[in-house]
């Protein structure tokens, strides 16, 4: 469903580059010859370019019809992979249904330390990861400062914890450098 | 003449904003408010700069127009409204909830605005992020919205500014303003719709990040108001542990704005009130909208939408949108609320991802505003002249998105994704877009004094000029001096100097109306149509010298001369004196009368006196001068006295 989309996105930027194209490249025409008698468009010396103008259209077009095809179809199963049941109890974080599946080791290391703190992760692993990266490259931002507490904030609001927000934030933070930094 | 898809983004911003960040101190408590980037500027500061739309390229408002808006709040009305192309317009309006600043609102019209005329039309609100700029939202700056939208029968209203707002009302007035957001957006933009720019009442409002969670924040508190809601990224849980503090450190960072301002300290009820997590029951008659990214970076991977690699910041916003995306989920369903939930397996907080959701949330928004097949989108055919023209400049205009309609007394326009095509019987089939057709469209179309266009767009002999001639005159751009009209007989008098090539230049404003004649401004000079319809020119330091002076609303009137060459200078004659200019003494008035026979009666400037060195100028206690290169002329009292230096 996203290739045609993104087809239909690459598509849009083509008909703009064309326009730019098309106005840069159309006809030079004395004004003097127009200015009082309007001369017909003179076709005759951009004939190749409207050609290829006209078959990368078609194919913009086409593209975009493919998107609007697409889009306009109800979107199957709306509910994502990534909300699991929550009554699980831990479990081996390779064992989880990951929708892009391959972890690295590091990953591996650190979503299993989390599990082992009794922290359900399933569903919630990108995002974890995620927190893992700011924490490691905040690159002065402060944006891991934000991150981290909130994060553990909806962990806990999600039910996925019976520790504190801020006993999560330590953990996090530290089993993030464990494993990345 | 230009695509806002086909913008580069700028990344200057970024890289200063970064550098800035490097050098702040970063001794940050966690929980801790970030107070040291309170002091942070909008332009040098961190976090949530990837959402920061860049700069925009500096367009000229091309027209200006006064609808009168009835029975809006006191002290509510619309100021003006500028055409920024022929589907695309920019409201500016006097509000009551935010006086001071004139708030500008763009509006992208419905596919049919213009050839249903009579017709109202559905609204798509969409709602900017935190660094929204106070002169374009960044949907347009950063997305393809414009295009997408372009067949499709809906209003899209665009509100400009409120950085760091939140769109709220805000308990206090921060950073030299008082935000009234909810209040302008409810109780002043919806009557000025409703009365004056054909919404036919149904909603649909989304936003991208702080604008998602405006746009629940909106839906919940105005429920009887909108008909379907959308979050993109937005931040949809306010309260639980660290969240008052990461939006507090998001406003500190996008303009040093601080939330206690907004909504008092974090455990204040006005939190708990804006906490779209807790206004879910207000939402069970509406179509919800919920997206977010994963906070994974996947830039470079084939189905990737993502234009370049996240950094920190749009990893961490990212995964905090997610993070209260999912908790918002969990509670709606649990009030038995069943939003549309696109969890994307991977993204970040970025532009091309929200762009894509647009286009995702599409069908869903459709539904909500029960728009009809042919509302959603192309049905359209293209035959008679208009078909090969069409098919000739398809490049530029791309596909049709009506059929043709009838304009004009007798002719046909069809409009296109990025341009539409006139067609008249004695006129034939042309194909207008860009500033020239925006600035067609403000002047009013074929049923304008403009007539139908002659020809397409074309180039001018110097490559830096587009020009469209009509029935009774011509439109002329470039890109310093934007596209103007010029009357027919304007036109060919301007021709008599050689056009755009001559010493004139471009045009640059419109035809001005003068005392029954017209004087229309050039790059060096204008051209001018008396009262009585002759034609003349002036040029150069004359022309400079005539613009000080008013132009034709001086006592000088209009010329009845062109510029004249003589030895050492140049002169132009009008109703009531001369200009007179030479190199050494510059351009100078001389008012015909005794001062100017008796100089005349020495040879003019020929003469012993030479050129004017001022202004025909009045003497405090009575009487005229001329000052000139060798003496002066005074007329005191009826008499003439003439000094030699």
């Amino acid at each position: 469903m996203r290739t045609p989309v993104t087809t239909g996105l690459i598509a849009a930027t083509l008909i703009g580059a064309l326009s730019l194209t098309a106005c840069g490249g159309a006809t030079v025409e004395d004004t003097g010859a127009t200015a009082t008698s309007v001369a017909p468009l003179d076709r005759a010396p951009r004939s190749t370019e409207a050609s290829s103008e006209q078959s990368s259209e078609k194919e913009a077009e086409d593209a975009d019809e493919s998107a609007a095809a697409s889009s306009s179809r109800e979107p199957g199963p709306d509910r994502p992979a990534a909300p699991q049941p929550q009554d699980q109890g831990a479990r081996e974080v390779d064992e989880v249904p990951a929708q892009e599946a391959a972890r690295s080791p590091q990953d591996v290391d650190y979503l299993g330390a989390l599990t082992d703190q009794d922290i359900d992760v399933a569903g919630v692993e990108d995002q974890l990861i995620g927190t893992a990266t700011v924490v490691c490259n905040p690159e002065g931002t402060g944006i891991d400062q934000a991150t981290v507490p909130a994060v553990a904030g909806q962990l806990v609001e999600q039910g996925r914890t019976d520790k504190s927000a801020e006993e999560l934030t330590q953990l996090i933070v530290d089993n993030a450098r464990q494993a990345y930094c | 003449m230009r695509d806002t898809a086909s913008r580069s983004p700028q990344r200057r911003h970024r890289n200063r904003a970064w550098l800035a960040a490097a050098v702040l101190p970063t001794t940050l408590a966690l929980g801790v408010s970030l107070a040291p980037a309170a002091t942070a500027q909008s332009s040098g500061s961190s976090f949530s700069d990837q959402i920061r739309p860049s700069d925009p390229p500096q367009r000229t408002p091309i027209s200006t127009e006064y609808p009168s808006v009835d029975n809006l709040p006191a002290g509510v009305e619309v100021d003006r409204v500028e055409w920024i192309t022929d589907r695309r317009i920019a409201i500016f309006i006097k509000s009551a909830a935010m006086p001071g600043e004139l708030i500008q609102v763009q509006m992208l019209l419905a596919r049919d605005w213009h050839s249903s005329p009579d017709r109202d039309f559905p609204e798509v609100w969409a709602l900017d992020g935190l660094r929204a700029r106070e002169d374009e939202s960044g949907w347009t700056i950063e997305t393809n919205i414009a295009q997408f939208y372009a067949d499709k029968n809906v209003n899209v209203i665009l509100p400009v500014g409120g950085e760091s707002s939140f769109y709220s009302d805000w308990q206090r007035p921060d950073n030299g303003k008082h935000y009234m957001w909810e209040s302008f957006l409810i109780n002043e933009l919806i009557p000025t719709l409703d009365n004056g720019f054909r919404s036919n009442q149904k909603r649909a409002v989304v936003g991208l990040s702080m604008g998602g969670t405006a746009a629940m924040n909106l839906a919940q508190r105005h429920p009887h108001i909108f008909d379907f809601v959308g979050s993109f990224s937005g931040y949809l849980d306010t309260t639980s542990t660290g969240m008052p503090a990461a939006i507090k450190a998001a406003q500190a960072d996008a303009g040093g704005y601080n939330s206690d301002n907004m909504w008092g300290p974090p455990n204040h009820q006005d939190w708990i009130d804006h906490d779209p997590k807790y206004g879910i029951e207000n939402l069970k008659d509406m179509s919800v909208y919920v997206s977010a990214g994963s906070g994974t970076d996947d830039f470079g991977r084939p189905e990737s939408v993502a234009t370049g690699p996240a950094n920190p910041a749009g990893i961490g916003l990212e995964v905090l949108s997610r993070m209260t995306s999912d908790t918002f989920v969990r509670k709606a369903r649990e009030a038995g609320v069943e939003p549309i939930v696109h969890f994307r397996p991977s993204g970040v907080h970025a532009w091309p991802y929200w762009q894509f959701e647009m286009s995702q949330a599409w069908p869903h928004i459709a539904n909500a505003l029960q728009l009809s097949e042919d509302d959603r989108g192309v049905d359209c055919t293209t035959g008679g002249a208009i078909a090969p023209v069409a098919a000739n400049a398809s490049g530029t205009i791309g596909g049709c998105v009506t059929n043709e309609y009838p304009v004009g007394d007798d002719g046909a326009r069809q409009d296109f994704r990025n341009g539409s095509v006139y067609w008249s019987p004695d006129t034939g089939a042309h194909a207008l877009f860009g500033r020239i057709h925006a600035r067609y469209q403000a002047v009013g179309g074929p049923s304008s004094w403009l007539g139908f266009p002659t020809t397409g767009e074309k180039t001018t002999p110097d490559g830096k000029g587009r020009y469209v001639h009509f029935e009774n005159g011509s439109i002329y751009w470039t890109v310093g001096t934007d596209a103007w009209e010029i009357p027919g007989d304007m036109f060919n008098y301007w021709g008599t100097t050689g056009w755009e090539g001559g010493p004139l230049g471009y045009p640059t404003g419109a035809a001005e109306e003068i005392n029954g004649g017209f004087v229309q401004p050039f790059q060096n000079g204008s051209v001018v149509r008396t009262p009585e319809g002759e034609n003349h020119w002036v040029r150069g330091a004359i022309a400079a010298k005539y613009g000080e002076l008013g132009t034709a609303a001086h006592e000088l009137g209009f010329p009845t001369s062109d510029e004249k060459l003589i030895r050492g200078g140049a002169f132009q004659e009008f109703q009531n004196g001369n200009i007179y200019w030479s190199a050494g003494t510059g351009a100078h008035v001389i008012k015909y009368g005794k001062i100017f026979d008796a100089w005349g009666a020495k040879r003019w400037e020929q003469g012993e006196f030479g050129y004017p060195t001022a202004d025909h100028a009045a003497i405090p206690a009575g009487g005229e001068v001329v000052e000139f290169q060798n003496g002066t002329i005074r007329e005191i009292f009826g008499r003439v006295q003439e000094d030699l230096n």
